[in-house]
């Protein structure tokens, strides 16, 4: 075995003198991770938002230069206590040198999650964006400030666009850490690919792809400067225009459905979509449920507390063999009147939601249902809604099915359920 | 034998101070030692006043030749002879006589404002304790019903003998109370109006949760359920204050309804105080009943939707309020 391990890595030496140096790159990552350090974590500065009263830490992240002109990229939530609360927080970046210096926010794009920052430049060198996505299995390199453990580099690997996403986001087997969020991941030659975003854990990370990036600087570059008011107002807009954009087809067509107590219920709507089944038969409880639902992985942070365009729609079917009628329904009416998932935000964003009940027929059936709508406290047009529907009158079957909006418009989301609704049918 | 007549020594509003029979004929009154009715009063004389019966069998009132007179205190006439009547006031001296025939008729005795306690209508000693039952059966299988998940009858058993010892504390209190009042508790009548008390509130909550039900579009079945509540709460305070107190029913269902609007308004307190500010789950009437649908009236989902532009509206103006 050691044999062969030295007459590989010899034949390697040999296939690297000979091969032009990107190739040898990737297959020698140990060494070329170093190589890939040294050059280009210089670029990549530490972000920080202070509180600015006491000066003391509040977020910290990571970003890169994107020009010589003191323009950067980083992440939204990095720096979306600033865009919220210009009075209470500043913002500043640690270069490679140590040195602080004052940022401002320029532009947004709250959906990719990111943000183009200015500062005064100071010779820095930028991070060139590539074009175009690498091949499947590439090895590629996240470079951030994790933790308060200075600048960090992480091997990782790249596999793809995540299938049945909204927003495009790459998936990256790699550890990617709190405080590298920002930080860009490039390939072995500095061009950056995506900017570090998220994990799911596991060595489960995602990236906002390059082309996000790209559009963002060009955009900024030919905007003037925007009050931060006029920032809210934006992050606002884009979050209209970007959910009438999913909505404006959904459950219009061919949507595919499902049987559930024979109610035929629309299911996995678009491709972004994950839809689940689960069935209870918890041998403690007097009645059966089984469970129908589908939900997007796309929600686009606001602030720690509120992440809009939670897209959820579910069933749930109710049976019994062992309860009355009555009791049956007491059951039932709890289920019905239950808290909503998959919503957050407090009362510093959010109004209270003001409730329409109605009984109504549809699809051969009699229905209870309810439309629950509340707004954004600080982005116009925007709202929160849930729609709710229990058939009545089986006595001891009961199917309940919701769906739930958020960060949408009222007109959206008012159509978008009236198309739902109009696609359930009992079909006995 | 029985008396002839009485003679009653009055003070000056006219209440009797002092009351003597007459079982003779005739009957002297005055200070001597020898009359049969002795009045300590300087201005009358040895014999004032002779009561005695006529030949037609009448009493008759004379003045048997005193110093001062006999007076009718009504005109201030002096009259020598008087005849006794129905009874007749006269003065003597500074006394007031009021002289009564024995065989004077008195007006019936006046009625009490409590129902006298005899063993009769709600104070039958099985009616307490019955309704008491009925309200604790009842709650135990409303609570049975209203939970799904299962459990033995021994949970539901003891719900509603907890139910009943609550109810029985209740009236317990009440009980003390009139017992300091009347000398008697009356606890098994506290009882009876405590558990129809509790009959009635399960009865107005389901009535409202299948009015919230059938007509959801009907705004504030939660007011209409407070208000129905507070008045079965006044109807009980009326019900153990008429037992515990002899007030008139005036007197006291104005009582009553002064306690359920200071309940009220501690209520009203307690709500505002918790009022959201937003940011909370939704609340709507989720009731869902087992009735046949075609006794569910509907609308049509247009209708429905239709009316979410107020929905918009309502929160548009929650999110302008300033905080």
């Amino acid at each position: 075995m050691r044999v062969v391990g030295r007459l590989s890595s010899a034949s390697l030496l040999l296939f690297c003198a000979a091969a032009p140096l990107r190739l040898c790159a990737q297959d020698a990552p140990s060494g070329e991770t170093a190589v890939v350090f040294q050059r280009y974590s210089a670029r990549v500065p530490k972000i920080q938002v202070l509180e600015s009263s006491t000066g003391a830490k509040t977020v910290t992240g990571s970003g890169f230069y994107v020009d010589r002109d003191g323009h950067l990229i980083t992440n939204y939530h990095v720096v979306s206590k600033l865009v919220a609360h210009p009075d209470r927080y500043r913002a500043e970046l640690l270069d490679s040198a140590g040195t602080a210096r004052a940022v401002r926010v320029l532009r947004v794009d709250v959906i990719h999650d990111l943000a183009l920052l200015s500062t005064t430049p100071a010779g820095d060198v930028p991070l060139p964006i590539a074009e175009g996505l690498p091949p499947q299995g590439r090895r590629l390199y996240s470079l951030g400030h994790p933790y308060e453990l200075g600048i960090t580099i992480v091997e990782g690997t790249y596999n793809g666009l995540m299938a049945h996403a909204l927003t495009p986001r790459i998936h990256l087997t790699g550890a990617l850490n709190p405080g590298m969020s920002g930080g860009p991941t490039i390939d072995a030659t500095g061009h950056v690919v995506g900017v570090n975003v998220a994990t799911a854990g596991n060595e489960v990370s995602f990236l906002v792809p390059a082309s996000a990036v790209s559009k963002l600087i060009a955009a900024g570059r030919d905007a003037h400067w925007v009050s931060q008011p006029e920032l809210l107002a934006d992050v606002a807009a884009q979050l209209r225009t970007y959910s009438d954009g999913y909505l404006a087809s959904m459950f219009t067509g061919d949507v595919p459905y499902t049987t559930l107590g024979g109610v035929q219920l629309p299911t996995r709507a678009a491709p972004f979509f994950n839809c689940w089944a689960d069935t209870d038969r918890d041998p403690s409880r007097s009645y059966e449920s089984v469970e129908h639902i589908c939900v997007t992985d796309d929600q686009v942070f606001l602030s720690e507390d509120l992440w809009a365009g939670v897209l959820e729609f579910g069933h749930t079917l109710y049976t019994t063999d062992e309860l009355s009628p009555v009791r049956f329904y007491s059951m039932y009416q709890d289920e019905f009147g239950s808290d909503v998932q998959f919503l957050s935000g407090g009362d510093e964003d959010l109004t209270d939601f003001r409730c329409r009940t109605r009984n109504v027929e549809q699809g051969g059936a009699k229905w209870r249902t309810v439309f629950c709508l509340r707004a954004y406290k600080h982005l116009a047009g925007l709202y929160d809604a849930v729609f709710k529907a229990a058939q009545l009158g089986r006595g001891n079957v009961g199917v309940m099915t919701r769906l739930t909006l958020s960060g949408v418009t009222a007109r959206a989301a008012e159509t978008t359920a009236r198309r739902y609704f109009a696609r359930v049918r009992w079909v006995h | 034998m029985g008396a002839l007549a009485w003679v009653e020594l009055l003070d000056r509003r006219g209440h009797v101070r002092a009351r003597h029979r007459i079982d003779t004929m005739p009957a002297l009154i005055g200070r001597s030692y020898g009359c049969d009715v002795l009045v300590d009063d300087p201005w009358i004389s040895p014999i004032h006043v002779r009561i005695y019966r006529d030949l037609d069998g009448s009493f008759k009132v004379e003045d048997a030749g005193s110093e001062n007179g006999l007076w009718s205190p009504d005109d201030d006439r002096r009259v020598t002879l008087v005849p006794l009547g129905r009874g007749v006031t006269l003065r003597a001296g500074h006394t007031l006589l009021r002289l009564v025939p024995a065989d004077v008729s008195v007006p019936p005795a006046l009625a009490m404002h409590v129902a006298a306690p005899a063993a009769g209508g709600w104070e039958r000693w099985w009616i307490g304790p019955a309704a008491a039952l009925v309200a604790g059966a009842t709650f135990g299988y409303t609570q049975f019903l209203g939970d799904a998940s299962t459990h033995g009858t021994a949970t539901v058993v003891g719900e509603a003998l907890a139910m009943i010892v609550g109810m029985a504390l209740w009236a317990g209190i009440w009980a003390l109370a009139t017992r300091a009042v009347w000398h008697r508790a009356r606890f098994l009548t506290h009882f009876t109006v405590v558990s129809l008390a509790a009959l009635a509130m399960t009865g107005v909550l389901h009535a409202v949760e299948y009015a919230a039900f059938i007509a959801p579009g009907v705004p504030d079945f939660e007011a209409a359920l407070v208000l129905l509540s507070f008045g079965v709460t006044a109807a009980m305070i009326y019900g153990h204050l008429t037992i515990a107190t002899s007030l008139p029913k005036l007197r006291v269902a104005a009582i009553s309804t002064a306690v359920v609007f200071g309940l009220a308004g501690v209520a009203a307190l307690v709500a505002s105080d918790e009022d959201s500010k937003g940011g909370g789950m939704p609340e709507f009437s989720a009731e869902l009943k087992p009735l046949n649908a075609r006794l569910i009236p509907v609308q049509d989902t247009t209708a429905f939707f239709g009316g979410i532009q107020e929905l918009k509206t309502s929160v548009d103006s929650l999110a302008r309020e300033p905080e």
